[in-house]
């Protein structure tokens, strides 16, 4: 599944995200995980709900460049991440069902 | 025969929900790739005592020794990151840790709050190092005792430590039996392998840049600062039956600033001087970093300046002041201290 990357700088194990608008083509599993860790990738249909236009995604790529983005670009930049935070939720929620963990007895030690 | 570079280590770490259980279900060790964070330097030890008995023998040869109670020590270093407004970033466990209450993430603009509370947060700390034969280890219930934002140098750090209720490592796990304390609630001989794609994010904090406002007024001859929080946190490690630490108790938590400024003859740094003297509590607002997402704003409230030290070391005068105590606005405020990530 495709994911679109909207932070400054990440990695997932070898992969290294750098650029906004980078596309990364990653396993829903591992996706989720990254998402749940604060790697800010989101998926691809919810990207493009945003409407970034072609010259956004090539002017922007360099997140360095964002401290003189338009207000155009930098709302559909907040309506991106705040995409990826609900995803990030949700997945979150969805992975909430966890068996129950073991406590420890303190036994005193021979 | 393979050796170990100081560099292939990465560090993981994860909140525990109860004091030295290392988060687990039925006794696997739930690790994933989120947990991990970039860091500079670690350290993770056991620690464990020589009980020696007092007898005389006769001769003026020692008795040889019982193993003793058993504790940890851990540090941790690394740089001030953060990847997008509102969302934590990956050192947010330690930060937990250290405040004593989650992170709060925000609207308005988007951003994560720690404030301070009472309560005393436990961490277990994940060394994997490589070629993974190597010895691997977690702490566990590790609290944070005293922590040091650096800031003013190229890149803004953060360090943290304390005691540890213990160390497992992988040698320990194959030979000690399930329920003992020192498992830290796993179960099996084997340890957990490290995640296979160890997620982080963010860029560092350049740490010159920023906006420090004392006393109301910005102030762009700010050499360098140091924020340093006691937390108080100290194990009970003297308890009945117990070979290890309980769970930790709380002393009065002490919040420090160090700062040093160039000396002028600005009316905004007599004011300065005056409420040194005069022993009149300033807000001090240190605001590192320019970027969106990534700029780290630590507030300290009712400041009492000590006498500051004039200082000829470098080719302008500075003023030094050392020790800086941070106070809360009232009985039941607890904000000494308080950052927001932004």
């Amino acid at each position: 599944m495709q994911y679109v990357f909207v932070g400054t700088e990440s990695f997932i194990g070898a992969i290294k995200l750098h650029r906004f608008g980078q596309v990364v083509e990653l396993p829903a599993e591992l996706a989720g995980g990254a998402q749940i860790g604060g790697c800010p990738i989101v998926s691809k249909p919810a990207f493009d709900s945003v409407r970034f236009t072609a010259e956004d995604l090539q002017r922007y790529t360099d997140v360095g460049s964002h401290a003189g983005a338009t207000p155009e670009f930098l709302e559909k930049k907040h309506r991106a991440i705040l995409a990826f935070q609900a995803e990030a939720v949700q997945v979150r929620a969805d992975r909430a069902t966890v068996k129950p963990a073991v406590e420890v007895i303190d036994v005193v030690q021979q | 025969m393979s050796y170990s570079n100081s560099a292939n280590e990465r560090i993981y770490i994860q909140k525990e929900a109860s004091f030295g259980v290392i988060p687990n279900s039925t006794g696997t060790p739930t690790l994933a790739n989120g947990d991990a964070c970039r860091h500079r330097k670690a350290t993770l030890n056991a620690v464990q005592g020589i009980i020696t008995r007092p007898d005389k023998t006769g001769t003026l040869s020692a008795t040889i020794g019982i193993g003793g109670r058993k504790a940890a020590t851990w540090s941790l270093e690394m740089s001030l990151a953060s990847s997008v407004a509102g969302t934590v970033p990956d050192c947010d466990p330690l930060l937990e840790a250290l405040f004593g209450k989650a992170g709060a993430v925000g609207t308005g603009p988007a951003k994560v709050t720690y404030e301070l509370d009472d309560a005393s947060p436990s961490l277990s700390i994940w060394s994997f190092r490589t070629p993974a034969a190597l010895v691997q280890r977690v702490g566990f219930g590790c609290v944070a005792a005293s922590a040091q934002f650096t800031l003013g140098q190229d890149i803004a750090m953060l360090s943290v430590s304390g005691p540890g209720k213990y160390v497992l490592d992988t040698g320990q796990q194959a030979v000690l039996t399930d329920g003992d304390a020192a498992k830290g609630g796993l179960t099996g001989a084997t340890f957990v392998t490290e995640p296979s794609a160890p997620v982080t994010s963010g860029i560092p904090v350049i740490g010159f840049t920023g906006v420090v406002t004392l006393d109301t007024n910005v102030y762009a001859t700010v050499r360098n600062a140091t924020v340093r929080i006691n937390t108080g946190r100290a194990m009970i490690d003297d308890a009945f039956n117990n070979y290890f630490a309980l769970a930790p108790f709380q002393r009065t938590r002490e919040v420090l600033v160090d700062f040093s400024i160039y000396d002028d003859d600005s009316a905004n740094a007599k004011a300065l001087l005056a409420k040194a003297f005069l022993k009149t509590p300033v807000d001090l607002i240190f605001a590192m970093g320019t970027v969106a997402g990534n700029t780290w704003t630590f507030t300290l409230n009712d400041v009492l300046l000590p006498v500051p030290e004039y200082d000829d070391s470098s080719d302008r005068y500075a003023l030094n002041f050392s020790g800086c105590r941070a106070y809360a606005s009232s009985d039941t405020a607890k904000d000494e201290i308080k950052l927001v990530i932004t």
